[in-house]
């Protein structure tokens, strides 16, 4: 470290700001990805059957436009408007099909002629007829996806290309809006606007949350230490290991998704913990005078909290290193640039901050008062440490209590990967989910694929009985079927007084040439979605009335039911089951990465104590943490979601630390004192006090997450505050308690 | 093959001028057509039919075309595939009464009846538009000579075509030295190209002086991707013209 300082110190700063140039260079890589649709394995499951269902039908994902007027949406302005917004959409590049109550039609056999006439050819002025026009609309079985029962909103809805991205298409569907506005409120829905508005809400957390969390983090700093020092060493450190871990990102060309938003806020909480305890040892050793030149006291505050910074640092990487389990990319790879992050942090709490310590003059620093008077938080430990000496099992007994109740607690964890369930507040995308949802049925649809002979009579009969199954099915908003349409068309090619009169085609050629004539209307694009072009394929398409995953499960759960055994159905899949795959996903990488990151914990513990029973003790305040948060999550309903599933890794990396240190100053207070109780009191006496500023310097840190524009990350800096809460409390009452009940060897060896 | 049948239309009806009419774009266009076989013959077609991601259908056809007085009729018979093979649709129109389109399926063995004048009425599973076969269509366009340009090495005429108060356009290429039709575009009102319809392989029709017929008709949609290809195998005069060759019945 002298050598360092005295030869070396400008060549490290220079390579240091080169490193960081070259980070930054790679900022311009760095995209947004707002679905984690890409991220599930595209060979198994739900995805490869949607990639079949996309390849056979086209684009799967449809994007609705809701139009409301309060005082009834069947009127000639909005018609008008209506007509000629859905023209204008189609043209937009990525739209494969725009269809609304202009393309609804109305087949029947009227003067012995056939006609596929649009159900609407203006909109009549006469009270009557407009209200005659309004049944037929409502009993029209296409006519009902495009309106709402109470007449007060009508859908256009586009279909969307697969090859084309959610930042093409809905900037441009949004211009068309503007080019052509009206007097109606129009709302966007669909997955595809969905996550592009997820896009644009990242980089307005990026922008805010990052700003916040660093003057928060600056405030506190400088509250702490009184002096700009103590503030510019850890927000160097904060920042380098920022920029180099978006700078690696980059390079490995690892996109930003929502889970991205965290590794900032991360990296501002935990990295400048390390370079806190330097500067905290820094000013304890110049105001106890014995050397006032920085260079000295830089090498000496290096030499001492080398080994415990060492040790931390490890202990909360290892912690990230359980996210690697997780199947999610975003995850994995926020437990690589977190680690890559927190372990640059130590590098440069190591070297640089007592590089940058030498170029200081000698400080000026404030008396700090020494009345005598306890703090808040010296009362408060005090206390602890008077429970804990006076009446350690029921110190004990109440943690065990604490654990029953939130086991019970775990019963009631949900998982909800829906993306719906991202927004908050009164925004119009919220708006837009509610009413596709409450009015239209929903915009999340899954298909139940057929294949072989479609068109045949047997094949259509069942497809028939499936659907009067189906309409049974409460989830379910709107059903598009092939025995539907054929019902309907036949209402074209007979009178009612006829046998065939909405009824299903007797032989496959009736149904083909039905679908012949209806090719020569040109109207054959609204068979497309449900048929294929050669006839090999059909699909039944149930929309979702919501996109919670308790609706998607049910959904699969009914439709697999009705359709099981039925050797033509091929698969049930779509963008609605998405979610649930995710959630599978989820639940595993939560349990796998709870489990890796104690693993790794348990094997730190017991190495840096050499002792089995460290990794076991150190590990409970952790188990109990995590069984804690689980259980809360469960009691006030959070569900176990695409971030929340974070959590417990990174409590687990950060919460160990205040253990570790408890642990590594008791060992040395009983060495000293030869009493349980005396050294449990010293320790959280000194110590205590550090676990306290550390742990509220990482919850301030996280507690900005709490603005986010997400749930999920609401939630996350709710509970994230509360678990690292939880280890704190655990680590100072918990861990002492177990301390004086059991008397573990290896702490007083 | 649109606008090939915008010819036929206009082959039976009495050439009118319009105001804004280009008369030498119009005696191009004329020439062009005089030099097709448009009325009285029979075609025995093979139409293949594309969908944007490539899936083909095939169908095979006869197609007569004939005048009694002053009514006009088509008559398409579907002979492949088997489903629809028998399918049979018959299009009349008359300065009377407006296009009716009758079709029979053999699977009912009834006859639909459709107004020709319904908007997007298509070839069978083509993208050819059906009403084209009435003969009031594309009678009312004004046409002007817009400019040259080499088509597949065939330096043609432009002749735009547009009707007074439509915004849609269409552009049709006729080879300056031959005066044969090569190729027709269609227009929307912000100017996109919607469909271009090839028309090639020219061969003679036999018993019907120098008249002659494209054996390839390639119609693309730009907006939907899909295509259809219409080759004829065979083309014959009709000399000796039956009405009952041209009328439906359900015991047909």
């Amino acid at each position: 470290m002298e050598t360092l300082i005295k030869k070396y110190r400008f060549l490290l700063l220079a390579g240091i700001i080169v490193l960081a140039a070259l980070s930054f260079m790679q900022f311009d890589k760095l995209r947004i990805n707002p679905s984690f649709n890409d991220y599930i394995p595209s060979d198994v499951g739900n995805r490869a059957y949607m990639q079949k269902l996309d390849s056979i039908f086209g684009g799967n994902e449809k994007i609705m436009l809701i139009i409301t007027n309060d005082d009834g949406i069947i009127n000639p302005e909005s018609y008008s408007h209506l007509v000629h917004l859905t023209d204008e959409l189609a043209d937009v590049d990525g739209v494969e099909r725009s269809l609304s109550l202009r393309d609804v039609l109305e087949i029947k056999l009227e003067d012995g002629f056939t006609s596929f006439d649009p159900i609407i050819h203006e909109i009549p002025a006469d009270s009557t007829a407009l209200r005659n026009l309004e049944n037929r609309l409502l009993n029209n079985e296409m006519g009902k996806r495009f309106v709402s029962a109470d007449l007060t909103a009508t859908a256009i809805i586009l279909s969307k290309s697969n090859d084309v991205a959610d930042n093409q298409i809905i900037p441009a569907i949004q211009e068309v809006l503007l080019q052509n506005p009206g007097k109606d409120q129009v709302y966007i829905g669909g997955l595809s606007y969905i996550r592009q508005s997820i896009k644009s809400y990242i980089k307005t957390d990026l922008v805010t949350l990052l700003p916040a969390a660093l003057i928060l983090m600056i405030l506190m700093l400088y509250f702490s230490f009184k002096e700009w020092k103590g503030v510019v060493l850890p927000f160097v450190v904060v920042i380098l290991s920022i920029i180099f871990s978006f700078g690696l990102m980059g390079l490995l060309g690892w996109e930003i998704s929502l889970i991205s938003v965290l590794l900032p806020i991360m990296l501002i909480a935990i990295a400048n913990d390390y370079s806190i305890h330097l500067v905290n040892l820094y000013q304890e050793k110049y105001k106890e005078g014995k050397s006032t030149d920085l260079k000295i006291i830089a090498v000496a505050i290096n030499r001492e909290l080398r080994k415990p910074i060492i040790i931390t640092a490890l202990t909360t990487i290892g912690g990230m290193l359980g996210l690697l389990s997780h199947k999610m990319a975003p995850a994995a790879q926020l437990g690589v640039l977190a680690s890559f992050g927190i372990g640059l942090a130590l590098l440069m709490s190591l070297y640089l901050v007592p590089v940058l310590l030498s170029f200081y003059p000698k400080p000026r620093i404030r008396k700090r008062d020494h009345s005598g008077k306890k703090s808040f938080i010296d009362r408060i430990l005090t206390l602890f440490s008077d429970w804990i000496t006076q009446s350690p099992q029921k110190v004990l007994c109440a943690f065990a209590l604490v654990a029953v109740i939130s086991i019970a607690g775990l019963f009631l964890v949900k998982v909800d990967t829906n993306v719906e369930s991202y927004f908050i507040g009164k925004s119009d995308i919220k708006k837009g989910i509610e009413l596709v949802n409450e009015k239209f049925g929903g915009s999340q649809y899954v298909s139940i694929l057929f294949e072989g002979d479609v068109l045949a009579p047997e094949t259509l009969r069942r497809m028939d009985e499936y659907t009067h199954k189906i309409q049974g099915v409460e989830e379910i908003g709107h059903i598009i079927s092939p025995s539907i349409f054929m019902r309907e068309l036949s209402k074209g090619m007979n009178t009612p007084e006829e046998a065939g009169y909405g009824q299903l085609p007797k032989t496959e050629a009736e149904a083909e040439q039905y679908f012949e004539l209806l090719s020569m209307t040109g109207y054959d694009g609204q068979v497309s979605q449900f048929i294929d072009y050669n006839y090999e394929h059909a699909r039944i398409l149930v929309s979702l009335k919501d996109g919670s995953n308790r609706t998607g499960k049910k959904v699969l759960k009914a439709l697999k039911e009705i359709t099981e055994g039925d050797p033509a159905v091929v698969c049930i899949a779509g963008p609605g089951l998405s979610k649930i795959q995710i959630a599978d996903m989820v639940i595993h990488g939560q349990i796998s990465s709870m489990i890796l990151a104690l693993a790794i914990i348990f094997i730190l513990l017991a190495l840096i104590f050499r002792s089995f029973a460290a990794g076991t003790k150190g590990s409970l305040p952790l188990l109990l943490s995590s069984l804690f948060l689980f259980g809360l999550m469960g009691f006030l309903n959070i569900p176990l979601d695409i971030v929340t599933a974070m959590l417990s890794s990174i409590m687990i990396g950060v919460g160990v630390d205040y253990t570790i240190h408890f642990l590594w100053r008791y060992k040395a207070e009983y060495a000293s004192a030869g009493d349980r109780n005396i050294a449990v009191a010293r320790t959280l006496e000194t110590a205590g006090r550090g676990i306290v500023f550390n742990a509220f310097s990482v919850i301030v840190g996280f507690s900005v997450l709490i603005f986010s524009s997400f749930a999920p990350l609401r939630f996350f800096g709710v509970l994230v505050v509360v678990s690292i809460f939880s280890c704190l409390i655990c680590a100072l009452l918990l861990i002492p308690a177990i301390i004086i009940v059991y008397k573990p060897r290896f702490l007083e060896s | 093959m649109k606008k090939l049948l915008i010819v036929f239309g206009f082959a039976v009806i009495t050439l009118k001028l319009f105001a804004g009419d280009n008369v030498e774009a119009r005696k191009i266009f004329e020439n062009s057509k005089q030099k097709l076989s448009l009325r009285n013959v029979h075609l025995v077609l093979d139409l293949q039919s594309f969908d944007a991601k490539g899936n083909e259908k095939t169908k095979s056809m006869d197609v007569s075309f004939a005048e009694f007085g002053e009514e006009k009729k088509v008559m398409v018979e579907v002979t492949a595939p088997e489903n629809i093979s028998g399918t049979k649709i018959l299009t009349t129109d008359s300065k009377d009464q407006k296009g009716i389109i009758e079709i029979y399926m053999p699977s009912t063995g009834k006859i639909q009846k459709i107004r020709a004048n319904q908007r997007n009425l298509k070839m069978l599973g083509s993208e050819i538009p059906i009403n084209q076969f009435s003969s009031a269509v594309g009678a009312d366009s004004n046409m002007n000579i817009v400019g040259e340009k080499s088509i597949n090495g065939t330096l043609c005429h432009q002749i735009k075509m547009q009707k007074e108060d439509e915004k849609e356009y269409d552009v049709a290429y006729i080879s300056v030295d031959q005066e044969r039709l090569v190729r027709i575009e269609t227009f929307d009102s912000r100017d996109n190209l919607v469909t271009q319809t090839d028309l090639s392989n020219y061969m003679k029709v036999e018993g019907i002086g120098s008249k002659m017929y494209p054996r390839d008709i390639h119609v693309k949609n730009l907006k939907s991707g899909k295509s259809s290809l219409l080759k004829v195998r065979q083309v014959d005069y009709l000399g000796n013209l039956n009405i009952n060759d041209f009328k439906l019945s359900s015991a047909s």
